[in-house]
């Protein structure tokens, strides 16, 4: 096996391989157990797998309205080396929006983009009711996360298709890759500049990174996990299984995010 | 401290759609485990799930038998339809087998008392594990098992491929009701803390490692054990000791 393999197995952690982790969430979920999901104790987890960085969105701002985003402000200034926030969005109420896009320059040290969660909030990517965050994302230039999947209404490829040909600009992070619709990640990727694909839900399954690969995707794909849905050691070891070059790992790891991260803090 | 490892959960042979280019021969499977420290492994042949049983279960035996490092599990059919074999119940001993597994919504039947009744009560009495795969669709969902448990409280169940998110609303009751139930590894370690916090509320000897190779990566699984929250007798029970257990406590005669 690999040098990396054998340095993760023996540490856990590489002090020179410092992680990103691009999609995570914080706080209790309905639809599952998620025992490690309050910031105190992701850091300790963070810290013995070599994640240097998370960057959130809470599932209290995405799926309880009225608490909007202030728990994801509140993370972020307590523990501001350790996590970024997305502003998170829900299209359903449009002067929660409004409030959020006024204040966000007085948030550049919290936020890194918006998270947008199609498929739970029933709305379509390309309906008006994200216009003014596309918009806002595209004139700033601005990072978005967004779930995508195969076959969704809401956001699967016909629906990012809409938005990548409209909006330059803006980086969108595909999250998830489309899941299933794998031959439609790697030709958004290839074709346009500003997508990019992210790697939670998908290391979970044989053959779909070497396909990224295979396309030489490396400067387009982006460490996520949904932690604490999921445990970074799993996916750690995932993507060292897939046999993938210890530079491309790094790209894919850390160098990639820093990157995106930075031409948001410009 | 360097841990061995006895895989539970693996398949081999060719899928008639591979897609992801994931099938696998079983001198490449033991290649692999020889690279990552897996002295031992069950498996099935992809066969006796997609193409029949029976000759799937032929194909299997045939592939183990001069593999020292392979053990396997038999598919199982309604006996009413006279499709299974008798004689391949015969010297299970000297045949590796280890287990039987069901694909009963793969191959259309129910799996209940009605009708399993016998063979499963023999199962029961015998020691044999029987192993259910929950994710893939083609076996049991948890209501399912639940219903066998209620009729069959002392079969030894190794419950694999638990599912994606975070099951243990779905396995804790069943671990807390039943003493034969165990959790095979591989998406509980995908989970974020379920190791962990299995083994905080039940223990380690209810956990058996699996990887569920060829699907997924031999290397996610054991790098999450190996650096997970537990103590270092929790892994080896984890990663070899309890399906060693397992399996000697089968009665073959």
């Amino acid at each position: 096996m690999n040098e990396i393999w054998n340095k993760f197995l023996k540490e856990g952690k590489l002090v020179d391989f410092p992680i990103i982790d691009i999609h995570c969430h914080m706080g209790f979920f309905y639809g599952s157990q998620m025992p490690y999901s309050f910031p105190e104790i992701m850091v300790k987890r963070m810290k013995k797998a070599g994640v240097k960085l998370a960057v959130f969105c809470h599932h209290y701002s995405l799926f309880f309205p009225e608490i909007g985003n202030r728990f994801n402000i509140e993370v972020v200034r307590k523990y501001s080396d350790k996590f970024k926030a997305y502003c998170g969005i829900n299209p359903n109420y449009q002067d929660a929006i409004k409030k959020d896009l006024e204040k966000l320059d007085k948030y550049t040290d919290i936020y890194v983009g918006f998270k947008l969660l199609p498929d739970y909030h029933g709305v379509c990517l390309s309906d008006s009711r994200y216009r003014e965050v596309f918009e806002f994302a595209d004139k700033n230039k601005l990072i978005v996360l967004t779930h995508t999947w195969r076959g969704s209404i809401y956001d699967g490829a016909d629906e990012v298709e809409k938005i990548i040909k409209k909006y330059k600009n803006l980086t969108l992070i595909l999250g998830h890759s489309l899941h299933g619709d794998w031959d439609k990640a790697i030709k958004f990727a290839k074709n346009y500049e500003n997508i990019y694909l992210e790697l939670c839900a998908i290391l979970d399954e044989r053959g779909i990174i070497e396909k990224f690969a295979k396309e030489g995707l490396f400067n387009k794909i982006l460490f996520g996990t949904d932690f604490p849905w999921f445990n970074h050691h799993y996916y750690i070891g995932a993507l060292i299984g897939a046999g993938i070059d210890e530079n491309i790992l790094r790209k894919i790891f850390y160098e990639n995010a820093i990157k995106l991260i930075k031409k948001w803090e410009n | 401290m360097e841990i061995k490892f006895f895989d539970t959960n693996i398949w081999i042979g060719k899928l008639m759609n591979d897609k992801n280019g994931i099938s696998i021969t079983s001198n490449q499977l033991i290649k692999k485990m020889e690279e990552l420290n897996i002295e031992k492994a069950i498996v099935y042949h992809i066969s006796q799930r997609d193409v029949h049983p029976d000759f799937g279960n032929e194909v299997l035996i045939n592939e183990i038998s001069d593999k020292p490092k392979l053990y396997g599990i038999l598919t199982i059919l309604p006996f009413q339809t006279e499709e299974i074999k008798k004689n391949i119940f015969e010297n299970l001993k000297e045949k590796k087998i280890v287990g039987f597994n069901f694909f009963p919504k793969k191959h259309n039947y129910i799996l209940d008392k009605i009708t399993f009744g016998n063979f499963l009560s023999q199962f029961q009495e015998k020691k044999f594990p029987v192993f259910f795969d929950i994710l893939s669709g083609f076996s049991v969902d948890y209501k399912d098992l639940y219903s066998i448990l209620k009729d069959f409280p002392k079969l030894i169940c190794i419950l694999c491929n638990l599912g994606i998110w975070n099951t243990n609303r779905f396995t804790w009751p069943l671990l807390e009701k039943f003493e034969n139930v165990y959790l095979e590894s591989s998406l509980l370690s995908l989970s974020e803390g379920a190791i962990e916090e299995t083994v905080k509320k039940y223990g380690s000897d209810r956990i058996v490692f699996g990887s569920g190779f060829p699907e997924r990566y031999f290397e996610a699984s054991i790098l999450q054990i190996i650096h997970s929250d537990i103590s270092d007798n929790d892994k080896e029970k984890i990663c070899y000791k309890n399906i060693e257990r397992i399996i000697s406590g089968i009665r073959y005669e």
